[in-house]
């Protein structure tokens, strides 16, 4: 892991911490959506430092994290398997194909890239609003709580953070 | 004011039919009862698309709701594998600590039409 990976990696691991504290609290889900994104984001841009190049500044870096997990070298694919719970690499694989579509709803919750729709941050539409994040019923919440990818999705984040040292 | 009643089973059901809803690889859905809280609510989710994982990531997934107010509570899902599933049937594969099947309610699959 190099220093710039470990600043963000420690980011991300703070920010996992204070997810931990909102889920323990029961706080409204528009929080801990805000806190997960941010997580989301903070990994993947600690994991595509790895590269020692800084990565893209736009919202799409968990989608690429897990594109790049799934195209790590051979020989350390049982490692990365491994450190994030799974047996196998291929099982690994399977999960990156079923959490690349949340990965990819999560990113498009974020204010930026959800234009005129629900985020979890502020009230829409930007013009008029008339909802707003704490009273609303995201269907990507539910789909973490209702789903079998869903939890392993939150699970899998966990570890990643977690163990990042010894994957990034 | 109206005060509502936590109707824990109730709500188990709520969670069972947003599963089966939401997730087309549920094979069945136990709710396991016995030893939980009055606002715990245990479910064993059996599903077919699991990828297995190492045997220290075998723990439920655990999320809170409406804290501090009557409707508190907090539900608990242990997702398993078939295969996995086989296993705790059997007693190879243990659930965790204070978790038993005994006065589970199994939610199986409907039968086909």
């Amino acid at each position: 892991m190099n220093s710039h990976q470990e600043i963000r990696w420690e980011q991300a691991r703070s920010d996992l911490h204070v997810f931990n504290l909102l889920r323990e609290a029961g706080v409204e889900p528009c929080h801990q959506l805000h806190y997960l994104q941010m997580i989301a984001e903070k990994l993947a841009k600690a994991y595509l430092w790895r590269s020692g190049s800084p990565p893209p500044r736009k919202h799409a870096g968990f989608v690429n994290f897990l594109r790049g997990l799934g195209l790590v070298e051979n020989e350390r694919r049982a490692v990365l398997a491994s450190a994030l719970g799974f047996r196998t690499f291929v099982q690994l694989h399977h999960w990156i194909r079923a959490a690349t579509p949340l990965a990819h709803e999560l990113e498009r919750l974020a204010p930026a890239l959800a234009g005129d729709g629900p985020n979890p941050e502020y009230p829409w539409p930007h013009d008029a609003p008339a909802n707003y994040p704490a009273r609303y019923e995201f269907s990507f919440w539910n789909r973490l709580v209702g789903t079998t990818p869903g939890r392993r999705f939150l699970k899998v984040i966990e570890v990643a953070v977690d163990r990042f040292p010894i994957y990034a | 004011m109206a005060v509502v009643q936590f109707d824990r089973d109730r709500m188990a059901k709520r969670y069972v039919s947003l599963n089966r809803d939401l997730d087309p690889g549920i094979q069945r859905i136990l709710y396991l009862p016995k030893h939980a809280s009055d606002r715990e609510i245990r479910l064993l989710v059996v599903n077919e698309l699991l990828a297995e994982m190492t045997d220290d990531m075998f723990e439920p997934v655990v999320f809170r709701f409406n804290v501090g107010s009557e409707a508190e509570h907090k539900l608990l899902v242990l997702d398993v594998s078939p295969s996995q599933w086989e296993e705790i049937d059997r007693g190879t594969l243990s659930l965790p600590r204070g978790w038993t099947l005994e006065e589970a309610v199994d939610f199986a699959p409907e039968p086909a039409r």
